[in-house]
């Protein structure tokens, strides 16, 4: 029979049964708690931003004003759109984002200003997606426009 | 005599931060998590969906518009707000209405005409922007 030997604490340091789990259980934890929390702080929501104009009559009128694409929201898909003060002419609401990537091509970002102008019947689903649309294009001048009297 | 000597894995004089670290991001972590659950919760509402746009988190008011019979609820805070109130609301939560960071989370279903009274509203208090929420998600 083999005689018992004594243990030695540095025999005991040394007696590995196995690979050590502990740091990659760690690491996997914060990993899994990290991807949990960005989750949660992001959120499934985000927003487009669209400025509010006004008129100011008081202010002097730019030399080189930017071309405004006003594009008017109906009822039923329709949109009606035109540049400056022209008559706004009917176009299908899918073929707007088209029309907003040809005028930005044309007149770059800073040269465009977008006015979105919903009549009361338009579906406010309606309003978010021409601001979606510029989003994509790169249309940081975006504007919701009041109520004309 | 002989005596035995003991090799450390780790050289003296050097402290092994690592458990350290890892139990600091747990915290932190932890209280990123119970920070963002202790706000309070926001109403349901069936929100347009977009595939794009900006998250962030300084938001100064959540304006929540639900569809009603008699027409639309604003919610800001759990409490419902009448649309008459709503200029006078916000100049009084805002110090400087024209840089605030206003979210419109209003339901898909609405008719804009339901819609632009608070939007009004917003321009009245002096809003020169506001943040239409939105899903995320491709369009429909």
């Amino acid at each position: 029979m083999k005689p018992f030997r004594a243990r030695s604490a540095a025999a005991l340091y040394e007696a590995h049964h196995g690979p050590n789990m502990t740091p990659m259980v760690d690491v996997v934890m914060v990993i899994l708690i990290f991807f949990m929390a960005s989750a949660a702080i992001l959120g499934p929501e985000w927003f487009l931003k669209s400025a509010l104009p006004v008129v100011a009559p008081t202010t002097t009128p730019p030399t080189d004003p930017p071309a405004r694409l006003r594009i008017v929201l109906d009822a039923g898909d329709v949109a009606r759109v035109a540049l400056d003060d022209a008559e706004p002419l009917p176009v299908p609401l899918f073929q707007v984002e088209a029309r907003l990537r040809d005028e930005l091509a044309r007149r770059g970002a800073e040269g465009l200003v977008v006015l979105v102008e919903p009549t009361p019947n338009a579906p406010y689903d309606a309003v978010v997606r021409v601001h979606e649309w510029c989003a994509a294009a790169g249309i940081t001048k975006v504007g919701l426009a009041g109520q004309r009297p | 005599m002989r005596l035995r000597t003991f090799h450390p894995h780790q050289p003296a004089g050097k402290v092994n931060v690592t458990p350290l670290i890892d139990v600091v991001m747990v915290l932190i972590i932890f209280y990123l998590i119970v920070g963002n659950l202790a706000r309070a919760p926001l109403p349901k509402v069936a929100l347009p969906s977009s595939g794009t746009g900006v998250a962030e988190e300084d938001t100064a008011v959540i304006l929540n518009v639900l569809p009603a019979p008699g027409g639309p609820r604003v919610v800001i805070d759990g409490i419902e707000v009448a649309v008459e109130d709503l200029p006078a609301l916000l100049k009084a939560r805002l110090h400087d209405p024209a840089s605030a960071s206003v979210l419109l989370r209003a339901d898909r279903s609405l008719a804009f005409g339901e819609v632009s009274p608070i939007v009004e509203a917003c321009r009245e208090a002096g809003l020169t922007s506001v943040k239409l929420v939105a899903r995320r998600g491709g369009t429909p």
